[in-house]
């Protein structure tokens, strides 16, 4: 029988790729509580980039101004909070599940499209 | 440049747009360190692989092929293959039917996961790590099939067909067309995940297909003018399992050229299904024996291939930001085109990037030829090649589909329960909401860096042995592997490139 390629090379990959497997089950630092404040100003986001980074596990806390009524959206989570100008909205969670995430803010009174404000990035431990 | 990306980006948020024909991406690029390292490992495997030929030929001679014998035998038997057929057409209906009178909300109908989803990355994982289920499973052939039979049934023929005779030098170009145009449906077309438009287009190929197979005949169609068919068919090649006919007299009388010269016809699905049950075997083979062993490529299959491994390539690149910058760049110069613009900007794309594909592919063969000194043609080296580049491009669809798949795939189990979206609850899965954190972004870039690597190896694998089967001697052979593995480099560090870029989203609904 003829094989694609020998016993040591096959070994080798497949060690290779155990190795990396594992390393991704690999966790470094403690979770964290962090508290992100929040403007948005003629449907942008005053953050600059407008990506907000957590590890995975932290607790965010982010803390919402607009100046326009809205709903802001967070996608993948799917959390939403009402947002209105003079008031500070709160929204809370934990960082769970890795990715980037968009963040949007709907206009509740014409229902439809949603204005893409930024995203959350949740980097693995 | 980066505000003229978010000017972009606000001018997009006015129209809904998709790519990958459907749903949300949660993809974090990855990082910088492993894409550099996926790069030497790529190179550094390239070297050990030729190390192997410089001394011997490994894998020349045939493959190694078990024969699952009984086992085999009742996998191929049509009590088994109907119902699994039957299922298929019901799921093909099912789609149609939801698509035209269901919720038009794409979260909420079946159409749009079961088809970009579930059948058109599903199938092709299947296709590339299974077998070709497609050729089993392909609805418009099912239900042709059932139409031929009831008429052979009613003693009004021996085929549905005119029986016209399909000219040769169309090749496979009706499917390439038709390829091209998915791929736009796919990539471009911002309605692609409406529902209805799933359900128009489902019945406008139909009727392609199905007048393609009247005129032609049932097989010939598939084999020049049914998309799928070419391109599952073509991934297939890679997976570890074959289907053989133990009979050289059905096997002669077929209108392809199924005749495997030492044995018995190989995944000829025309003389599998003529076939008596008794006479039908299912092998398992090595993962990308089937490559190994392709015959030199018609032109218009080469074309074919070229396409569908350049559709693939851009539908990642269309999510980077230099693409972003491409297309604001072209942006003032089509206005005239309206709310249409950047649907035109990406059509240009489209089809510029088979073109570029092209052009570097036949510039690498040309090298070839001339670097190793063979009197072959440069069109001969280019066709018979071919098909050492689909590793690389499969091995970029498994690792840029795979949270896709396990993310988007699970709206599968809700959708399970109430395909039409009008609040029904069939299976008690209704209310399932998706889970997100299914897949860790460390374990996903980790199985994608190695999943590019490890199509690389073969890749270059493969080659050799094209180039050791096809050129005069070694020497000749190994002279013309040098720019066939700069060529392989570069193709696979472009798919990790991609893959590590940070992902532009265009604006969408909700």
């Amino acid at each position: 029988m003829t094989k694609i390629l020998n016993h040591r090379g096959v070994l080798l990959l497949i060690g290779l790729l155990l190795i990396g497997v594992t390393a991704s089950a690999c966790s470094k630092t403690e979770s964290q509580t962090l508290s992100f404040d929040l403007e948005i100003t003629q449907g942008k986001l005053t953050l600059n980039p407008p990506v907000i980074k957590v590890n995975q596990g932290d607790r965010a806390t982010l803390k919402i101004r607009s100046d326009k009524e809205g709903l802001f959206h967070l996608h993948g989570y799917d959390l939403e909070v009402e947002v209105a100008p003079g008031k500070v909205a709160d929204l809370s969670f934990t960082a769970k599940a890795t990715g980037k995430f968009d963040v949007e803010l709907e206009a509740e009174s014409t229902g439809k499209e949603g204005v893409l404000l930024g995203s959350l990035e949740v980097q693995p431990r | 440049m980066i505000v003229l990306v978010l000017v972009l980006l606000a001018a997009l948020a006015a129209t809904p747009t998709y790519a990958h024909g459907f749903g949300q991406r949660y993809d974090l690029p990855v990082p910088l360190w492993l894409y550099l390292a996926g790069a030497g490992a790529a190179v550094a495997f390239s070297f050990v692989v030729i190390g192997f030929f410089v001394r011997g030929t490994p894998g020349l001679h045939g493959y190694s092929r078990l024969n699952l014998r009984r086992a085999g035998r009742l996998l191929a038997h049509p009590a088994l293959l109907f119902p699994l057929q039957a299922t298929s057409v019901a799921l093909f209906i099912l789609i149609v039917v939801a698509g035209a009178v269901g919720n038009q909300d794409p979260r909420f109908n079946v159409a749009p996961t079961m088809v970009w989803v579930v059948w058109w990355v599903g199938m092709a994982y299947a296709s590339a790590l299974v077998g070709d289920l497609w050729a089993l499973l392909n609805p418009w052939k099912v239900l042709f099939g059932w139409a031929e039979a009831l008429y052979r049934l009613l003693g009004a023929g021996d085929e549905l067909s005119f029986r016209w005779h399909y000219p040769e030098r169309l090749g496979v170009w009706p499917a390439l067309l038709l390829f091209l145009a998915f791929a736009w449906a796919e990539l471009v077309y911002p309605g692609s995940a409406t529902p209805s438009r799933i359900a128009a287009m489902a019945v406008v190929y139909s009727g392609i297909t199905w007048a393609g197979m009247m005129a032609f005949g049932k097989h010939q169609w598939l084999r020049h003018g049914e998309a799928f068919t070419l391109v599952y068919g073509l991934l297939a090649r890679f997976a570890p399992t074959e289907v053989l006919v133990r009979d050289s007299a059905l096997c002669q009388s077929c209108s392809g050229e199924c005749s495997d010269q030492r044995e018995r016809c190989v995944n000829c699905y025309e003389c599998f299904e003529r076939a008596a049950p008794s006479a039908r075997a299912l092998n398992l083979r090595p993962y990308a024996a089937g490559l190994l062993h392709s015959p030199k490529a018609t032109p218009s299959f080469m074309a074919l291939v070229v396409m569908m491994l350049a559709t693939i390539t851009f539908d990642g690149f269309t999510a980077t930001p230099l693409w972003a910058n491409i297309v604001g760049t072209l942006y003032p110069m089509v206005t005239f085109l309206g709310g249409n613009a950047i649907a035109g900007v990406t059509t240009l794309g489209l089809l510029a990037f088979p073109a570029i594909f092209l052009a570097v592919y036949l510039s690498f063969s040309a090298a070839m030829a001339l670097g190793s000194g063979t009197s072959l043609s440069v069109a001969t080296l280019a066709r018979t090649f071919i098909f050492s580049l689909v590793p690389i491009a499969l091995a970029y669809h498994v690792s840029h589909y795979l949270s896709y798949l396990l993310i988007q795939g699970q709206l599968i189990i809700p959708l399970a329960s109430d395909p039409l979206g009008l609040g029904w609850d069939l299976l008690g899965t209704a209310a399932y909401k998706v889970n997100i954190s299914i897949i860790n972004a460390r374990y996903a870039w980790f199985t994608a860096v190695a999943a590019i690597v490890t199509g690389h190896i073969i890749a270059v694998y493969v080659a050799h042995i094209v180039a050791m089967r096809t050129l005069e001697d070694r020497k000749t052979a190994l002279r013309s592997q040098y720019p066939m593995l700069v060529l392989m480099v570069g193709y696979t560090i472009l798919s990790l490139w991609i893959i590590a870029q940070p992902i532009v989203e265009t604006a969408r609904k909700g």
